[in-house]
């Protein structure tokens, strides 16, 4: 049962159980974290959001040791840290993008872990972390965290996390909601993402995770941008391209709270109402969807899913963007585990088994030249005898 | 402006005895190629996403053309794919990466290590992130142009939310503002998520009387603009700031030649994001064309601008 509101003390305390038993499990003396998302995951603790280039210098750094249930965390945002979480086991931030930030790092682990053979997990190296990490810690057989663990402690969530996610998608479809009703000829596609962004931080979001997506798309794939794949180009980057009447976008963004994500895809058309042809594409995309939704259980498989989705488009191809995935998993990454439907082919998409409070994005396309397709998606959590959604957004202008 | 900054990579290549690059930085792949890909919130554990090899050529992650400089062949974009075999057999066909003996990454995860020593046994993987950073550090007068696009933005947007910044704001409704602002002028994508107030923005409102913190920033063509300036809530601004005496103290104090050491405590480097100010360690000075970002803080008073250091010292990039 998914409550109402998140107990964000209890999330946090279940998380780090799951990691700390995973730890144990895999009979490893530590878990070292650099991602954003991982150490989000591992703490709970906030971060400035920013570029890439600044979020890896003012990162958040998480270490569990084993018979540890409580992480170290070395942060440079000392408000973004959970009341609850010890001081003593919250230290200042590091720069793992200079050689003494990761000099730190490395004493660091050598202190927690000691000086013996053991195995740790790792996520990932700044080139400055990699030259301190092989010069002293050269006993540690390094495993990589985003593979090995961090990737099956996310993939079932609890009912508190469910919550969260259903929660930061709700924000997410109200300044939806807004922008549509604001949509028009004559804005541009950065004055969406104006009004996109305003709402969202109104309405309490903690971030914005993506730039907004207004895509208007092509008439045919010929006429779009050239394509690598030959398929159809999506996203592509928010300009200041003027709408048009009759301009059929496809919306894609995603914002956090309380560290999970939220999704939110939908087609629109600018000033006008659908053509049949094109009615036709949001039905088709429908069908798509409800064909899945309808075997949607636990013990069914990533290939079920696929299989189904391809004969309710017609049993040809797959309604999807090839190079993409059917549905994706999320939390507190906008696109997690569990993958469905990509290019590492069916045997990969018959191993993954939906159990309950697993939860998925799905996000078919219908696309025929002259229509501008239709795309959009639908969060998906799956339920003990079935599912439920986390998204409810409307497909006007396709269906009142 | 791709082109010329390309050209000081492959320089500094073959200084270091680099035969390929593989970056996963985005402000990196940037300078390389010049294309604009999607903005996204924080630091990704490394992907191979832009290759270029010792001859000149750029190989970009990319599904389309789209935001990508004419001068990058279609043949030398690859796709996305979540299957690492399909990965590598893709760099592989690069000439100039399969023959390297010595290539450059920019961060590193232990899956993609192993699987680049696999794919490129006979290569050892070197540190291209000292060798990007460096060559980055000196900006062009394009370059500059465009930090000084960046600042105009953040600036502007900023003095209209600090018109708005009245009792009974809340500071979420500012960074939402913000955000709308900086849009409207044409960037829909932050350096960072600002300071309004709180580090963390929340639904508290401000009261007369307090004093209020800004610093912002955004990126136009992936070069930084922002700046940061403190206001007492409902005074009409009238108030001179304690912290533009002690601003305008240090910025007297950079110019070339000056050791970063010494102005270290107030000073970062900025170009396409946050930059470290010193690349060579110890002993590194600032030099002409290094873009800084300088910042104050008195008393709570907080002043932080973007300058470019010039022969005479430091210039404001943002203009009167």
């Amino acid at each position: 049962m998914i409550p109402a509101r998140p107990d964000l003390a209890r999330l946090r305390a279940d998380r780090r159980t799951k990691l700390a038993a995973a730890v144990d499990r895999k009979d490893a003396a530590a878990a070292v974290l650099l991602g954003t998302t991982n150490v989000r995951w591992a703490t709970g603790a906030r971060v400035v959001a920013a570029d890439q280039a600044r979020s890896a210098r003012r990162r958040n750094v998480a270490i569990v040791v084993a018979g540890d249930a409580v992480p170290h965390l070395w942060t440079h945002h000392r408000d973004g840290v959970p009341a609850d979480h010890p001081d003593d086991h919250v230290h200042d931030g590091l720069d793992l993008e200079s050689d003494t930030g990761a000099g730190e790092l490395v004493v660091a682990v050598e202190s927690l872990v000691g000086r013996r053979q053991a195995r740790v997990f790792l996520d990932e190296w700044t080139m400055p972390l990699r030259r301190a990490w092989s010069a002293r810690l050269d006993g540690l057989v390094v495993e990589d965290a985003a593979v090995h663990l961090m990737g099956e402690v996310k993939l079932v969530k609890t009912d508190d996390e469910l919550a969260c996610i259903r929660a930061a998608q709700q924000l997410n479809e109200v300044a939806a909601a807004d922008v549509h009703e604001a949509l028009r000829p004559g804005l541009r596609q950065c004055d969406l993402s104006g009004l996109f962004l305003r709402r969202v931080f109104e309405l309490g979001a903690h971030q914005n995770t993506v730039d907004p997506i207004w895509q208007v798309m092509p008439a045919s794939v010929a006429a779009g941008p050239a394509s690598v794949t030959g398929d159809v180009v999506f996203p592509l980057v928010t300009t200041d391209r003027v709408l048009a009447r009759g301009d059929v976008v496809w919306v894609d963004t995603g914002i956090t709270l309380d560290g999970y994500d939220s999704d939110f895809g939908r087609t629109w058309i600018v000033g006008a109402d659908p053509a049949r042809a094109q009615y036709d594409q949001f039905r088709r995309w429908k069908d798509v969807v409800d064909a899945v939704l309808a075997i949607t259980k636990p013990g069914v498989t990533g290939g079920d899913l696929c299989r189904a989705a391809i004969a309710a488009a017609g049993g040809d191809r797959r309604p999807w963007l090839p190079h993409l995935y059917l549905a994706h998993g999320i939390g507190v990454d906008s696109a997690e585990a569990p993958f469905i439907g990509t290019d590492l082919g069916d045997a990969f998409d018959d191993s993954i088994v939906l159990a309950p409070n697993m939860v998925f994005v799905l996000e078919p396309i219908a696309w025929a030249d002259g229509t501008g397709g239709y795309r959009g998606e639908e969060i998906v959590a799956v339920t003990a005898d079935g599912y439920e959604l986390l998204s409810n957004f409307h497909y006007r202008p396709y269906e009142r | 402006m791709s082109a010329p900054r390309r050209q000081r990579v492959l320089d500094a290549m073959a200084a270091a005895g680099l035969d390929a690059v593989v970056l996963g930085r985005e402000a990196n792949a940037r300078y390389v190629s010049g294309a604009r890909r999607l903005w996204l919130a924080g630091a990704r554990a490394f992907a191979p996403s832009c290759v270029l090899t010792s001859g000149g050529d750029v190989h970009l992650l990319s599904a389309s053309d789209d935001g990508v400089p004419a001068d990058i062949p279609f043949a030398h974009l690859y796709p996305i794919t979540w299957n690492p075999s399909k990965l590598t057999a893709r760099l592989a066909t690069i000439p100039g990466l399969a023959r390297a003996h010595t290539i450059g990454v920019d961060a590193l995860t232990p899956t993609m290590s192993t699987l680049l020593s696999l794919t490129f046994p006979s290569a050892d993987l070197a540190d291209a992130q000292a060798l990007l950073l460096a060559a980055r550090r000196v900006k062009s007068a394009e370059e500059v142009d465009t930090m000084r696009a960046a600042v105009a933005i953040a600036a502007a947007a900023l003095d209209d939310v600090i018109a708005a910044a009245v009792p009974g704001a809340r500071e979420c409704d500012l960074l939402g503002r913000f955000a709308q602002q900086a849009c409207e002028r044409g960037t829909t994508t932050p350096a960072f998520e600002g300071r309004f107030g709180s580090v963390f923005p929340s639904d508290r409102a401000l009261v007369a009387g307090e004093r209020v913190v800004f610093d912002v920033g955004v990126l136009v063509d992936g070069y930084e603009g922002g700046l940061a300036r403190t206001i007492v809530c409902g005074d009409g601004g009238g108030v001179v700031a304690p912290a533009d005496a002690a601003f305008e103290e240090v910025l007297a104090r950079v110019g070339p030649g000056v050791p970063c050491a010494d102005v270290a405590r107030f000073a970062d480097g900025v170009g396409l994001g946050a930059e470290p100010l010193s690349v060579a360690g110890g002993d590194d000075v600032l030099v002409e064309g290094m873009t800084l970002s300088v910042r104050v803080e008195v008393e709570e008073w907080v002043r932080r601008d973007q300058v470019l250091v010039t022969a005479r010292g430091a210039e404001l990039l943002l203009g009167p």
